[in-house]
Order: C-alpha cells, then sequence, then structure tokens
C-alpha cells in the first residue's frame, strides 16, 4: 500500500441515470505518479466515472475528492492541476486553432509555449486552420494538445487516440510517456485500444457494467494469469492434471493447452516435473485477460 | 416489410412530427371552420389554409426524404434510392384526396359539376405539395432558405389574393388544375428518379428540416459552414480578440472575473468583428419595422421575439465542455453576468428603435393600399419591458430544454403571444419580470450546485 494520500479516492460511489445503473458502489483510489487504464466495454461506465473525478457529473450516493476536495466543489486552483480529454468534447468551431490556443492558455498561468510548439510541429497541426474544418483525427490531436499544455498534475484521458491514425497514436503515447517522466503526474486513459494502453500503464481498471471487476498493478495482472503448455514426452497425459485454478482447459492424449491464474511459475513447473511432461509457461496478452475478467 | 412501409414507420416514429401534426390538425379544423361559418363562393374561403399546409407538407415529405438519402447506409441499401418518388406521390395523393372532399361542401354546383371540382382541388392541392418539395429540393436540402423562400413567395400571394385565384382555378377552370397537378407530378417523378440525388445528397452537411432537433446534423452542418466560409464569416477583429485576451489575461488567477471575461469573449467576439452583418441586420430590422410599424404598432412585438428565440440557441458557459479551469461557481457567475449583459444590450437596443418611431410617426407619410390610408404607429412604449421577460424565459428553457432547442423556441412563442394577450399594467409587469428572473437564477443555481453539466442525465 502506498503511504501517502491519494490524489483521487472513490467512495461507494453510485449514479443512476433513470433506470439505468451506470455506476454501482465503486470504490477507487488513485496515487500520484501512475498511468492507469482504464478498461471496459461501451456503457461501462468508464466516462461517467471520469466525469465524476472532475465534478461534471454528481454522485447519487458515495464520495469522490479530487486533490483533497469533493469534486462537486473543486475551483479553479485544484481545476487548473487537471487536463481533460473529452469523449464528446466540442471546441470552440468558429476559432483557429492558433486563437483557440490562445484562449485557453491565457486560464493556465503554467502554459508551457515551448510544448505547444514542439507538439505543433510534431503532429503537424495547422495553427490557421479553423477548428470547424478539422478531421475527427485533427481535432483530437488538438484537444489533446489543450489538455497537456498547462503540464497538468492529473491528465484524464477519455477515448483520446481513438480518431488518431497509427503513426500520431504511436507519438501521442511516447508524449505520454514523456510527460509522466521525472514528475509526480498521474495520467487515467481510457480506451477500447488494449494494444496502445498497455505500452504505457502501470495499472489497470476493468469495468463492466458500473462495477470495477478488477483494480490491480499490471505487473501483477501479466504474473497473476499464464498459459501452460503441456507436450507428454511418451505416450500419453494423465487424465487428471494435477493444476488448481485452471480457467480454460484444451486437450488430446498427448498434449494440453491450459489457461491458469494466481500461481505462481515455480509451482506451476515443479508441478510439470512431476508428470515428466514438456511444460512452457506463457504469459497473456492484455486482450486475453481482459475477454478472462470481464468476458 | 418493404422499403416503402419503413419510411412510412417515420410518421409515427420521429416524435418531431408529432407538432407538425398538431400544426396540420389545426390548419384543417380552421379550414373546416372557415367553411362553416360562412359558405359563400369566389372568396378564396375553401383554400388558404389549404395553401399554407400544402406547401408545409411538401417541404416536410421532401425534408424527410432528404434526411434519409442523407444516412450513408441509405445509400448502399437495394432500391432505397429511388423509394423517395414513392413515398412522395403517396403522401401527396392520399392528403390531396382527402382535403379536396371538402369541395363536396362547395356551393353553387350542380351534380355533375361536384367530382370535376373536387378532382381539380385534388390535383391544385397535388401542385402546391410538390411547390412545397421542390422548394427544399431547389435549395439542395438547406430548410432555412426553403422555408424561407416558401413564406416570402406566400407572403406576396397573399397580397395579391392568392387564394381567391387558386379557387377560381379549380372551380372554373378545372382543366388548367389537372394539367398543372399531372405536369408538376411527372416532373417531380421524373427528377426523383434521378440517381444523382442519392449521390448528391449522401452524408452531405444538411441543415435538415427537423435540424434544430438533432444537435448532432446542426453541429456537422456548422463546421461545413465554417469550413466552406471561415475567413468571411467567422473572422474575429484583431482589435476584439486583444480586447477581450487582455483583460482575459489581465484578471487575477482563479478569480471569476477571469472566467466572465472569457465567456464574454466568447460569444461577442464573433459578432463585434462582422461589420458588415451589423449593416445587414440593421437594414433588416428598419424594413422590417417599417413594415410592422405600418402593418399595426402591436405587431412589432415579433421583432422583439427575435432576441428571445436567438437566446434558445446560445451556448451558454453553463454547458460548457471545452474544460477550462472554471468550478461551477465560475460557471454560475459567468453565466449570469452574460446573461445580464445580453438583456441590457437588447433592452437598450429595443429603447432605441421605439424612441426613434415616436418622431418617425409624425413625419412618415400615410400610404393608400386598396383604398385605405395606411399610417406608421410608434413602437408603444409597454413593448421595451419585453426584453426584460422573454429573455429570462428563454434563457431558463435553454437550460432546462438544452437539447431540445425547437420545443424551447415554440415555448417562447407561445409565452410571448400570452404575455402580449396578458400584460396590463405596470405593477402586474414588474411583478412578472421579477418572477422570471427570480426562475432563472433558481433554475441556473440548480443546476450549478446538483446537475449533471455534461449531457442531460
Amino acid at each position: 500500500m502506498n503511504s501517502e494520500e491519494p490524489i483521487i479516492q472513490i467512495r461507494n460511489l453510485c449514479k443512476r441515470f433513470g433506470k439505468t445503473t451506470a455506476l454501482d458502489h465503486v470504490d477507487l483510489q488513485i496515487f500520484a505518479g501512475s498511468i492507469i487504464g482504464l478498461l471496459g466495454a461501451n456503457g461501462a461506465g468508464k466516462s461517467t466515472l471520469l466525469r465524476h473525478i472532475i465534478g461534471l457529473y454528481l454522485p447519487d450516493e458515495g464520495h469522490v475528492v479530487t486533490f483533497g476536495r469533493e469534486a462537486a466543489k473543486l475551483g479553479p486552483r485544484e481545476l487548473a492541476r487537471i487536463g481533460y480529454v473529452h469523449q464528446e468534447g466540442e471546441l470552440l468551431d468558429w476559432m483557429k486553432v492558433g486563437q483557440i490556443l490562445c484562449y485557453v492558455a491565457a486560464y493556465y498561468p503554467n502554459w508551457n509555449s515551448d510544448l505547444e510548439s514542439r507538439y505543433i510541429a510534431e503532429f503537424e497541426i495547422s495553427t490557421e486552420a479553423r477548428v470547424g474544418s478539422l478531421s475527427p483525427g485533427e481535432r483530437q490531436k488538438l484537444a489533446i494538445l489543450l489538455a497537456i499544455g498547462f503540464e497538468p498534475e492529473l491528465l484524464i484521458l477519455d477515448e483520446p487516440a481513438s480518431a488518431l491514425d497509427p503513426i500520431a497514436r504511436a507519438n501521442f503515447l511516447d508524449l505520454l510517456l514523456e510527460l509522466i517522466q521525472g514528475e509526480r503526474r498521474t495520467i487515467i486513459i481510457s480506451s477500447h485500444i488494449l494494444s496502445d494502453v498497455e505500452k504505457v500503464m502501470d495499472r489497470t481498471v476493468i469495468m463492466k457494467k458500473g462495477r470495477i471487476l478488477c483494480d490491480s498493478g499490471f505487473d501483477d495482472l501479466l504474473e497473476k494469469y499464464c498459459r501452460v503448455h503441456i507436450n507428454a514426452v511418451s505416450g500419453k497425459l494423465p487424465a487428471q492434471l494435477p493444476f488448481d485454478n485452471i480457467i480454460k482447459s484444451q486437450r488430446n492424449d498427448g498434449q494440453a493447452i491450459l489457461t491458469i491464474h494466481d500461481t505462481p511459475r515455480e509451482v506451476l513447473e515443479r508441478q510439470g516435473e512431476s508428470l515428466k511432461c514438456k511444460i512452457e509457461v506463457q504469459p497473456l496478452s492484455l486482450e486475453e485477460i481482459y475477454r478472462i475478467v470481464a468476458g | 416489410m418493404s422499403i416503402l412501409t419503413a419510411n412510412l414507420r417515420h410518421f409515427y416514429q420521429r416524435r418531431g412530427l408529432w407538432l407538425f401534426y398538431a400544426f396540420f390538425g389545426f390548419l384543417i379544423f380552421a379550414s373546416i371552420q372557415t367553411v362553416a361559418a360562412n359558405r359563400k363562393a369566389g372568396q378564396g374561403r375553401f383554400v388558404p389554409f389549404a395553401i399554407l399546409m400544402f406547401v408545409l407538407t411538401g417541404l416536410t415529405a421532401a425534408s424527410m426524404q432528404i434526411e434519409i438519402l442523407n444516412k450513408p447506409f441509405a445509400y448502399c441499401l437495394p432500391g432505397h434510392r429511388r423509394v423517395a418518388r414513392y413515398f412522395m406521390l403517396l403522401i401527396g395523393i392520399l392528403l390531396s384526396l382527402l382535403y379536396s372532399l371538402l369541395f363536396l361542401e362547395y356551393p353553387g354546383l350542380d351534380s355533375w359539376q361536384l367530382p370535376l371540382v373536387v378532382l381539380s382541388a385534388l390535383f391544385t392541392f397535388l401542385t402546391l405539395y410538390w411547390f412545397g418539395a421542390g422548394m427544399l429540393f431547389l435549395t439542395h436540402g438547406q430548410a432555412h432558405w426553403a422555408v424561407n423562400l416558401a413564406l416570402w413567395i406566400l407572403f406576396v400571394g397573399a397580397f395579391f389574393k392568392l387564394h381567391i385565384v387558386i379557387e377560381n382555378m379549380i372551380t372554373k377552370w378545372p382543366l388548367i388544375s389537372v394539367v398543372s397537378g399531372i405536369l408538376s407530378s411527372i416532373i417531380a417523378w421524373v427528377s426523383l428518379g434521378d440517381e444523382r440525388i442519392a449521390r448528391r445528397y449522401c452524408d452531405k452537411p444538411l441543415f435538415a428540416f427537423f435540424g434544430l432537433v438533432n444537435r448532432n446534423s446542426q453541429r456537422k452542418w456548422d463546421r461545413a459552414r465554417i469550413a466552406a466560409k471561415g475567413d468571411r464569416e467567422f473572422r474575429i477583429n484583431p482589435r476584439v480578440e486583444e480586447f477581450f485576451l487582455l483583460r482575459l489575461r489581465r484578471s487575477k488567477c482563479a478569480s471569476v472575473g477571469k472566467y466572465i471575461w472569457g465567456s464574454l469573449y466568447l460569444v461577442f467576439a464573433l459578432p463585434l468583428s462582422q461589420g458588415r452583418l451589423w449593416l445587414f441586420w440593421i437594414l433588416c430590422i428598419l424594413v422590417t419595422l417599417c413594415l410592422l410599424c405600418y402593418a399595426s404598432g402591436g405587431g412589432t412585438i415579433i421583432l422583439f421575439l427575435i432576441p428571445g428565440l436567438m437566446a434558445i440557441h446560445l451556448r451558454l458557459p453553463v454547458y460548457s465542455t471545452l474544460l477550462i479551469s472554471g468550478g461551477r461557481k465560475e460557471r454560475f457567475f459567468s453565466t449570469m453576468v452574460l446573461v445580464i449583459t445580453i438583456t441590457v444590450l437588447v433592452t437598450a437596443v429595443a429603447a432605441t428603435i421605439a424612441a426613434v418611431t415616436i418622431p418617425m410617426a409624425s413625419i412618415m407619410p400615410e400610404i393608400p393600399l386598396r383604398g385605405i390610408n395606411v399610417s406608421f404607429h410608434a413602437v408603444r412604449l409597454q413593448q421595451l419591458f419585453i426584453p426584460l421577460l422573454i429573455l429570462p424565459i428563454a434563457f431558463t428553457l435553454n437550460l432546462v430544454l438544452q437539447r431540445k432547442a425547437i420545443f424551447g423556441m415554440l415555448s417562447v412563442i407561445l409565452s410571448s403571444m400570452l404575455l402580449s394577450t396578458v400584460i396590463m399594467n405596470s405593477v402586474f409587469l414588474t411583478i412578472m419580470i421579477v418572477f422570471c428572473w427570480i426562475t432563472f437564477v433558481g433554475v441556473l443555481n440548480h443546476i450549478c450546485s446538483k446537475s449533471p453539466l455534461v449531457g442531460r442525465g
């Protein structure tokens, strides 16, 4: 456990929209200095959770405390420490890119003009273009720039890379890693593109139907699940394999593929030796783990 | 299910249409009432409401088809591209047939003349229906232009007593009616069957007839307009930009003032930069004012209604999705100041207009019109208070019906009609103004303290 105070503390959070329960007794603590991947299917409650953190939504039950203050009462001082890329975020279409940058920068005394210039060059954004005439990918790049330009302590990204092309996505992920380096910054990234988030996150939160199914360090999660290939050296495999915590099993007489959780690698190898078989332990990809947890 | 049946289902699935049904119901009722009250031939009593109804129906039916053709999936659906003409013709014939039965009550006709007149009415209404639809196709599906054009044509038509001409055509020259109905139907059938129509409208940004209800299509249309007319219509004067940004930057960090300047910048920077636009609006207001002041002093209420209708569409800072560092308190105060600023400005403009019309009333000449001398009436001073009443109502509706602007607009129109009949004296007026403002502040406060600020959860 972390000894310092969490920057976000969510306790027993419930939110309903009519008959739909969007968040169902959610508890979550987020400490400074990590990248959290928030995963879940459409309608899992990811965006609703993120909107509670910055006080755009108010809880029906429970508490959300951000930077030590009730999220509903967040003022300019706390919000100036938060960058947010909104899934449905509307920019000011009639402005030029340069104008919207000037407008947003005016709110933040710590706006980093060097970062802005570098980002504009790297992501090939035209400051003379009208925001309304930008393609969805360009709009997303601009929204990201507006959210990171003042180097926020907490960066909340709700589906930030969905409209970006592969190269822009890769650049964006590099940028995130660069942002987090050497600073006590926190990034919460909600995304469907698991291959992207797994490159950067160090903690995984998986949601389904408004509940958190899994909240774990990413490395711990990868260690928790594995696939074991067992090949009989001679003859057949025994009818009963001596493994616990099997999630999925495929086998024939001479070969078995098992998906196992919560069993250390050494234990698996020891058990394999007792079988006198050739055994190979492989980690699962995030997508496979996600399917197991949320499936 | 056939494609035609699927299209017809829009008639009850689309909630926005229920408003039109209510309006059409009113028109039909008014038609029957007018005929029942006085069944005289040759006075145009059988058609005035029909003209409005069929032009509007044509517009609505065409708009629905264009919106369907606009959906990319419809382009690929087998047979969908040509179904528009079946749909349009079916609706047109059915409605014309029903409405033409009203002519069974037409006085002074022999039994052999009656079916001929009903048939003549059917084809006349069909022509009017295609006229309405044609307006929309002529303006490439941009409903606001089509409605404007159709209304102006109807307005000029009313001036030249078009309803009497049409009624006479139905009863005295049925052959012309039938030929015009058949011809317009053939032209429409051939045009609507053109394969290029589907290509033209597929995924094209449209200001559709229901665009006011559908926020996404409105946004898409706005973006297309910005892309097309960017520097011409959306250029911000550097001095205006500097004026606001300087104050924004100078305001103390995290102070409410910063957010107030920010919201004022977003609303006023563009209109203040558009000199030509101002000239255009001033000219429009002056011409309309003259027309209304000549028509009747009371008609000028329409002018004061315009800011109310515009207020419904204004994006208030309370719902801003561009996350700047303002919290709920800052959203409350910036919205409050913005609304007060707009109200003060509108009231000042209204006062100027009223003040100008007072000396004008003694200067402007009487105009002879169809044997009557029409005189210029000054704007009644009582109407100066209308913006003070209408604007808080409009802004309250804006907050509550954020995603249903059309209902907001209708409510503003109804409220103003109601208020224009109720306003009696200054005490009542003052009470109403105070009540409307308290309601607005209460609703705003509730939203800023207890409501979601994104979407309508």
